[in-house]
């Protein structure tokens, strides 16, 4: 899942090496402005063919929360 | 850059345009465009964050040729934009601006039961709102104005009978869509983004998560859609219009081959689906020919006979006096539609192709790049969905002239055929007992002026480009506008040149001067040159001055000029077009004179 989410990041942000890691922050990066969060959530959206609701949106701050989120959503479909 | 391209660009999902668009710019091609002073100055207002639909439309625009530049307004202050005199809004000097509205943004709607004036009232002072916007942009920029209508929302407070009561919300939004519709003045083009939504399906346009979080009005699937719409107007604006649709005819108006099916039997009985799909769609083309597309044939045919299958089928729908050129023969299609843009006297740019077989498609592509071509569904039941998706005729505004245009070329067939055998030229011209009238641009005129100002490209003098408001104030600072109606024996043409002229001292000075191409030829530039001679005498002025930029398609204007004696002076400074064109002029006197068979209307 993490290389997933890595290769969205490195999409949206057009940086083939930038490496992910779990601690990683929003705030952490200069360029994760509120328009490449719009990128990013439909770039997740797209690749894991998922929808993320709101709430979720607007408190997704960092790797974990992304992961955590995907999680959520996998579980409540089985 | 075709317009079709324009589609596919658009027709990408976000993602992957974002991406284009993100690395179009890193190969700095869009920097340049910003600093070029004919940049068109475009202003988004209303909504919120309309970043995206920026980069987008400064993308696809830029692709088309048009450098362009996007103020974004103040996140949801359309009126403090609008209203205070010194923001940026009014820094930025637009000349074009757009205005989102959503429903979200009405301030009230009727009680439940409320009586019909009262819906009305209210309906009234909602849309005084925009009258309010709409003035105080007209007074301060005279930008041409592009405003959306509302979107009917989904959700229904009363179920099913919404539809039943006139007190209702979405009835009461309706009501506005259509008294925005009566309101508006000529400065502004409602962008029916109703109809967007409704061709896109709602339930794909509203996205709530996005509306809340980004206060985007619709979907980022459905933004590209958006964005074409606005595209496609500002290419109007500026002149890049379509003009005529060039036909095959075998399986393409009619089921069958002609050659091989005989005139009775060629595929259009109303009785058989395939013939009622082609009937459709020649029902179609003579609905756009009835306001000012033209039609023409290009196929591979006998030509008598194809033209007869035309009089003589009693299923047509289409009838030969719809064509404004008839060509079939067996040359090839590129060399014919060259021989069609020729004798309409329009560019290739302005041309539509369309024909069923994809292997001539793919040769007129190759050999004629600046020609459209239709990509024609292999079923005739989606001709019409076909043509009408790919929106080649979405003009700012239709005026009578629109209707007749068909009729001019027949005129102008006429002319050309007597040019070709080097009759009396002269002759033929008395005979069409033409009329013209000049006189100062009124209110009644204004539209069709500023049109005929914005598509012209041959006969026009300095690509002047205006909106309605510009010409109005250019009228109170001291310069002189002229219209010209043409009408003869055959019929009337309406409007079919405007001229902006100025006295400075002794110098009279053209300063743009348009003419539509429907009336070439025929003496029509030396009736008017008569006249601001006579202008300019009476004004104090010896000197006649036309400016003049050449562009790779008004060459003709040149010879034009030097053959009635006009020599080039000085390159002079054109202000209105920001650049240096040049200047030919001619000492007046009273005996100076232009040759030409066209009475006064009296």
């Amino acid at each position: 899942m993490e290389q997933r989410i890595q290769k969205v990041f490195q999409e949206v942000f057009e940086d083939d090496d930038l490496a992910l890691d779990r601690s990683l922050k929003r705030e952490d990066v200069e360029e994760w402005d509120s328009l490449a969060h719009i990128e990013l959530v439909i770039g997740l959206e797209k690749e894991f063919q998922v929808k993320f609701s709101t709430q979720q949106i607007m408190k997704m701050d960092s790797i974990e929360d992304i992961i955590r989120f995907l999680e959520g959503i996998e579980r409540g479909q089985k | 850059m075709k317009q079709s391209h324009m589609k596919e660009i658009l027709s990408q999902d976000f993602l992957s345009l974002m991406r284009e668009i993100r690395k179009a710019r890193r190969a700095g091609s869009k920097g340049k465009a910003q600093e070029d002073p004919a940049a068109l100055r475009i202003a988004l207002l209303g909504a919120g964050s309309l970043q995206y639909f920026s980069a987008i439309l400064g993308y696809v625009l830029h692709m088309q040729e048009i450098p362009n530049k996007i103020y974004v307004g103040t996140y949801n202050g359309l009126e403090l934009d609008i209203m205070d005199e010194q923001s940026e809004y009014h820094l930025f000097r637009p000349q074009v601006t757009v205005i989102f509205t959503s429903y979200q943004d009405v301030r009230s709607f009727p009680e439940m039961f409320a009586k019909e004036t009262d819906i009305q009232a209210l309906a009234l002072a909602e849309i005084s709102r925009y009258k309010e916007l709409w003035g105080r942009i007209r007074e301060r920029n005279g930008s041409r104005i592009l405003q959306t209508n509302f979107v009917i929302p989904a959700e229904r407070q009363l179920g099913n009978l919404e539809a039943s009561h006139i007190w209702s919300r979405q009835s009461f939004l309706q009501l506005l869509n259509y008294t925005l519709m009566k309101e508006k003045d000529g400065s502004v083009s409602i962008l029916d983004f109703d109809y967007l939504a409704s061709l896109a399906g709602k339930k794909k346009w509203f996205d709530f998560s996005n509306y809340y979080l980004n206060k985007c009005n619709m979907s980022y699937e459905c933004l590209p859609a958006a964005v074409e719409e606005v595209a496609l107007h500002i290419l109007s604006f500026r002149g890049h219009v379509k003009k005529c649709l060039v036909l095959d005819l075998d399986n393409t108006l009619w089921g069958g081959i002609l050659e091989e099916s005989g005139i009775k039997q060629l595929g259009l009985f109303p009785t058989d689906p395939l013939g009622e799909a082609f009937r459709a769609f020649q029902a179609y083309l003579k609905r756009l020919r009835e306001r000012g597309v033209l039609l023409a044939v290009c196929s591979k045919n006998d030509s008598d006979y194809a033209k007869q299958a035309f009089l003589e089928n009693p299923n047509m729908v289409l009838s030969l006096s719809d064509i404004s050129c008839f060509v079939a023969n067996w040359d090839n299609k590129a060399d014919n539609i060259r021989k069609i843009a020729a004798s309409l006297n329009i560019g290739l740019d302005s041309i539509v192709f369309i024909d069923d077989n994809p292997v001539e498609r793919d040769l007129v592509s190759t050999a004629l790049p600046e020609v459209d071509v239709l990509e024609l569904s292999a079923d005739p039941a989606d001709y019409v969905m076909d043509l009408e998706n790919a929106r080649y005729f979405e003009w700012l505004q239709i005026t009578k002239e629109d209707k007749g245009r068909a009729e001019s070329y027949k005129a102008r067939e006429e002319i050309e055929r007597k040019l070709d055998s080097s009759l009396d030229l002269d002759a033929y011209l008395e005979s069409l007992h033409m009329e013209g009238l000049v006189k100062p641009l009124d209110s009644e005129s204004l539209a069709r002026a500023v049109q005929l100002l914005n598509k012209t490209n041959q006969f026009n003098t300095t690509g002047f480009r205006s909106s309605e408001a510009e010409i109005l104030k250019m009228k109170e600072h001291g310069y002189e506008i002229f219209t010209c109606n043409l009408k003869d024996k055959l019929t009337d043409y309406g409007l079919v040149s405007v001229a902006i002229l100025k006295i400075q001292g002794h110098v009279c000075t053209v300063e743009a001067w348009v003419m539509s191409c429907r009336v070439f030829k025929r003496g029509l530039e030396d009736f008017m040159l008569s006249h601001f001679v006579d202008f300019a005498l009476k004004n104090g002025a010896d000197r006649l001055a036309i400016d003049y930029l050449a562009t790779d398609r008004n060459s003709m204007l040149k010879k034009m000029l030097t053959d009635r004696g006009f020599e080039q002076v000085e390159p002079a400074n054109v202000d209105n077009v920001g650049k240096s064109a040049l200047s030919y002029s001619m000492e007046l006197s009273e005996s100076s004179f232009f040759h030409h068979k066209i009475q006064e209307n009296e």
